[in-house]
C-alpha cells in the first residue's frame, strides 16, 4: 500500500489511483498476479523483499473511460483539453525503485515524526544526539530536575570515563567481573547526596535483601560470564587460561578472601536504603 | 524493538478515520491542479490516500471471500505493530 501511495507522485497514475473504480482494477490486478505466484507457497509472504524480487515490475493498462464515468456520476467539471484524444494509457510500476524501503533503518527524527501523540515508547531509553553546543547537557539538567520533582531516583553519571578510560584500582572477581572499589565509593557518595530523601524514606524488604554476592550476582541467577562452546573456532570461551604461564595461573580467591563475602556480612538488618548506601561507602 | 512496518502500522492505527471524514479533492486531481509531489509530504494527506487504497483492497478481499487470498496477506509485521501499540 505504501508503495502504491508513494507512486502517486507520477502523472496520470495518480488520477487513476484516486478514482475508486480504476483503483479497484489496479488492486485486483496486483492481487491476482500475486495469487498466481504465491499460492503454491507453504507459508505466507514474510518480507516485502520477496514481492520485489519475484515481480520487479507491474504493468497496468489504464482506461480513461473510468475517469469520464466518475466525472459524470459526481457532476465534476473537467478541462476537456487535458483529455483530448485520450483513451488508454500504460503505466509500469518499477518495484525495484522501492527496494530501499526493505533495507531502510529508522533514525531518531523519523521515529519522532511517526510516533502517535500518546505513544509512550519501548521503555528502552533515549539517546541525545547532536553537535556540541546545541543543548544536550542543558536538556539533561532540566530532565534531572524534573525527575527529582516527580520523586524519581536519579543516577547522574557525569564522568563516564572513570569506568573505562581513567586509571583506578581494578580487581578481578572470581565470577569474571571487574570491581572498582574507589570509583564505586565516590559514585555511591554522589548517589547518596542526590537522592537523600528518597533513600531515607524507602524501607527495605528483608525477604529480598542480602541474596547476592559482593559483585552483585543474585543467588540462583546464571553465571555472569558463562563458559560457552564456540562452534566456529571449536574452543571453549575460557580456553585462553591454557596459555597463561604456570606462575601467573593462581587461584584468585586465595589472594582475595573478600570475594566470598556477602552483603549480609556487612549489614544484617538495614531499615532503609540509606543504611545500605552508608554500608557501601 | 519493533520493525519499521510495525511502527508504521502502530502510527496508522492512531490516525484511523471514517470514510466520510476523508475529503479527497477529486475536482482538483482530475484537472491536474493537485500537486501530489508536494502534498504527499504532508502526513495527513499521505494517510488519507493510504487509507483509501487499503480500504479498496480490504473491500475487494471481502467481496471475493476467498481464504487463499486472505492467506497471502497474513503478515507477521501487523501483529508486531499491534503488540507495540498496546504497550
Amino acid at each position: 500500500m505504501t508503495v502504491l501511495v508513494r507512486s502517486m507522485n507520477k502523472n496520470t497514475f495518480n488520477i487513476f489511483m484516486s478514482i475508486p473504480a480504476s483503483r479497484e482494477k489496479i488492486i485486483e490486478q496486483i492481487i491476482s498476479e500475486m495469487h498466481e505466484k504465491f499460492s503454491k507457497l507453504e507459508h505466507p509472504i514474510q518480507k516485502f523483499e520477496d514481492i520485489v524480487m519475484t515481480f520487479k515490475i507491474f504493468q497496468f493498462e489504464l482506461d480513461y473511460n473510468d475517469v469520464f464515468e466518475f466525472c459524470k456520476e459526481n457532476n465534476i467539471k473537467y478541462d476537456e483539453k487535458i483529455y483530448k484524444d485520450k483513451t488508454k494509457s500504460h503505466f509500469i510500476l518499477h518495484l525495484t525503485a522501492f527496494y530501499e524501503i526493505c533495507k531502510y533503518q529508522w533514525r531518531p527524527p523519523d521515529v519522532r515524526n511517526s510516533f502517535p501523540n500518546h505513544f509512550k515508547g519501548f521503555n528502552s531509553g533515549l539517546i541525545f544526539n547532536g553537535p556540541s553546543g546545541v543543548g544536550k547537557s542543558q536538556i539533561l539538567a532540566y530532565l534531572h530536575l524534573w525527575a527529582k520533582e516527580n520523586n524519581w531516583v536519579v543516577l547522574s553519571v557525569h564522568k563516564a570515563g572513570v569506568f573505562s578510560k581513567d586509571y583506578s584500582e581494578i580487581e578481578r572477581h572470581i565470577t569474571g567481573l571487574y570491581l572498582q572499589h574507589n570509583v564505586v565509593r565516590e559514585f555511591l557518595l554522589e548517589f547518596k547526596l542526590m537522592n537523600y530523601k528518597i533513600l531515607k524514606k524507602t524501607e527495605v524488604d528483608l525477604k529480598l535483601y542480602g541474596k547476592s554476592d559482593m559483585a552483585g550476582n543474585r543467588d540462583g541467577d546464571p553465571d555472569p560470564i558463562p563458559v560457552l562452546w564456540d562452534s566456529d573456532r571449536e574452543v571453549y570461551t575460557d580456553s585462553w587460561k591454557k596459555f597463561i604461564p604456570k606462575v601467573a595461573n593462581l587461584d584468585l580467591s586465595l589472594d582475595y578472601p573478600d570475594h566470598h563475602k556477602r552483603l549480609l556480612d556487612i549489614l544484617q538488618k538495614p531499615k532503609n536504603l540509606l543504611e545500605i548506601v552508608n554500608g557501601g561507602t | 524493538m519493533c520493525r519499521e512496518e510495525g511502527l508504521k502500522a502502530a502510527h496508522l492505527f492512531s490516525q484511523i478515520t471514517n470514510k466520510y471524514e476523508r475529503d479527497i479533492p477529486y475536482e482538483q486531481i482530475i484537472n491536474k491542479e493537485f500537486n501530489f509531489k508536494e502534498q504527499l509530504k504532508h502526513n495527513e494527506v499521505f494517510t488519507m490516500f493510504f487509507q483509501e487504497v487499503s480500504h479498496t483492497a480490504i473491500s475487494y478481499l471481502a467481496k471475493k471471500n476467498n481464504p487463499e487470498l486472505y492467506r497471502l496477506f497474513i503478515s507477521p509485521d501487523i501483529f508486531d505493530g499491534l503488540v507495540i501499540y498496546l504497550y
